[in-house]
């Protein structure tokens, strides 16, 4: 059991904005003390570039950026650390997987997205698609905000090579049912990515068990610093997969000739990496394995079902994705007919709440779904009820208002 | 942006008299705001190369109606060149009320839209009508 309020305490972001009632964490988390201590201990005890130096401070710095990537591989339920590659955040894991495949596809191959995806999920597609003479095909969703089964069946060809598809949606708090996907897809032979950017943090995750190939994600989505992220790599792929990015740090010899690189993950990460944003990451890691994944999503699930409930008792409130919480993350979409998002947004920010409006870098789902923007709420551990109470008042008091005057 | 602003903003694109559209207009011009998929339409009336009248229509949010409302009153008598040549700053500060940021292109969509102002050609129009 999760008390939010006690938690909140350990955000020192809300010590310093006392009135605020945050509810973008589908945009970025606050960070707890335990993450802000970590990366500022780093800098004061341990900074010194890793892998390196032959000097103890050096070593340190090394061992405890290696110890954030082991951290972060049981987090997540990986076989082995090395199938952990600390990128810039989900979007360079996906353009870090799409631009090592490049070389493996051809002219009429398929990539497989759903309509769903995110812009960071469709765009380096559209990009790789372009170059490699590739289409890019969607699968539509339901009604229900769902994955459509039956168009899926229609979109699966002999041409398609790759599926990639996001763990929750960012706009419809959808979550899709990836371990049955994945299944489906690697009995047709297909690789599968899933962009976990909005899944990590909120629910318990085990890549072993989802069995993806692929799975992306960002640092700060996770209470952890911007500036790192994640990209598990499959077995399968972990030696075959070219680098996106050359330079030091991955190359094992180097020749006026040429190179030869070091295996994953080194192989991954060229340069100096964010390496306290890393070291942050794991006190992240470390905080919500003490509050427990089980726990989050449970806290998560009951602020789902008071809100949709509450939500729904209000006029004129549309609300999108699935209404049963077990099939659905801490991500709330709603149009409000006559107030247009951006309105809505800006009047709620007039009173102290951060909401989300627009089309959340998921434009052809908006135009899908026929609404050219939406308004947004998302939760975090530090959701309160009283955060929701008090943003569902102000609703009110906005639909209210607005609506007498007509 | 408290509620009052809102309804004053509202209102005044709500009892515009620039609202709707001019049936064989001179120029018309048509654009969205891809961010928040707001869309415009201006059509416009010129008498001796001079703007007559501009109706427009809108769909979205209260802060990109108002902006067309107020765009379109500043129109008369200004050249379409003129029009085009509108400098945001002056036309933001004539709104009179502050845009934040996140805002600025809701409140400049007019001034976006009417650059892309293409000139009809009445004589078929007429013909028609």
């Amino acid at each position: 059991m999760i008390y939010p309020e006690k938690v909140k305490k350990d955000f020192p972001f809300f010590a310093h904005n006392k009135k605020l009632v945050y509810l973008d964490n589908a945009a970025t988390t606050q960070k707890p003390r335990a993450v802000m201590d970590a990366v500022r201990d780093f800098w004061v005890e341990t900074n010194a570039n890793i892998h390196r130096g032959i000097y103890r401070v050096s070593e340190e710095a090394t061992r405890q950026y290696e110890s954030a990537r082991t951290k972060v591989s049981r987090f997540i339920d990986a076989p082995d650390p090395r199938q952990i590659i600390f990128t810039k955040g989900a979007t360079e894991s996906i353009n870090l997987v799409a631009r090592g495949l490049a070389a493996r596809l051809k002219p009429g191959d398929e990539i497989l997205l759903t309509i769903m995806e995110h812009h960071a999920n469709i765009v380096p597609w559209q990009m790789l698609a372009r170059e490699r003479k590739l289409s890019v095909r969607f699968v539509n969703v339901t009604a229900r905000g769902t994955i459509d089964e039956k168009d899926l069946r229609v979109k699966i060809t002999p041409r398609t090579k790759l599926f990639a598809v996001t763990h929750v949606s960012n706009v419809l708090g959808t979550i899709n049912p990836v371990k049955k996907l994945v299944r489906r897809m690697h009995a047709r032979g297909i690789p599968v990515l899933v962009d976990g950017a909005q899944a990590i943090g909120h629910m318990p995750i085990s890549v072993r068990d989802l069995g993806c190939d692929f799975y992306a994600f960002s640092g700060h989505k996770m209470l952890a610093p911007s500036g790192v992220g994640v990209l598990y790599i499959g077995n399968k792929y972990c030696d075959t997969l070219p680098p996106l990015l050359g330079g030091g740090e991955m190359i094992r010899s180097v020749t006026t000739k040429g190179f030869t690189t070091q295996d994953a993950p080194a192989k991954f990460e060229a340069g100096t990496p964010p390496m306290e944003a890393a070291v942050g990451l794991g006190a992240a890691v470390t905080y919500l394995k003490k509050l427990g994944m089980r726990t989050v999503r449970a806290h998560e699930m009951l602020l789902i079902v008071y809100t949709l409930k509450k939500l729904s008792m209000l006029p004129l409130v549309t609300v999108f994705g699935p209404h049963n919480a077990k099939e659905r993350s801490g991500v709330i979409s709603f149009s409000v007919q006559g107030i247009h998002p951006h309105d809505l947004a800006e009047l709620l920010d007039h009173n102290n709440i951060a909401v989300r409006a627009g089309h959340h870098c998921a434009m052809p789902l908006h135009r899908y779904l026929r609404i050219p923007a939406t308004a947004r709420i998302s939760f975090s551990v530090y959701t309160t009820t009283r955060d929701i109470d008090r943003f569902l008042r102000t609703l009110q008091k906005i639909i209210h208002t607005t609506r007498h005057e007509h | 942006m408290n509620i009052d602003a809102f309804r004053r903003l509202q209102e005044y694109a709500e009892h515009s008299p620039h609202r709707g559209k001019i049936k064989t207009p001179d120029i018309r011009a048509h654009g969205e705001n891809a961010l928040c998929g707001d869309t415009l339409t201006l059509t416009c009336l010129l008498i001796n190369g001079k703007v007559t009248d501009v109706k427009f229509e809108h769909t979205g949010c209260a802060l990109s109606a108002a902006a067309a409302a107020r765009f379109s009153a500043q129109a008369r008598g200004k050249t379409y060149e003129q029009l085009k040549k509108l400098s945001p700053d002056i036309f933001l500060r004539s709104l009179g009320i502050p845009v934040s940021p996140a805002r600025i292109p809701c409140a400049l969509l007019p001034l976006a839209v009417a650059q892309s102002g293409v000139p009809i050609r009445k004589a078929v129009k007429r013909k028609r009508a």
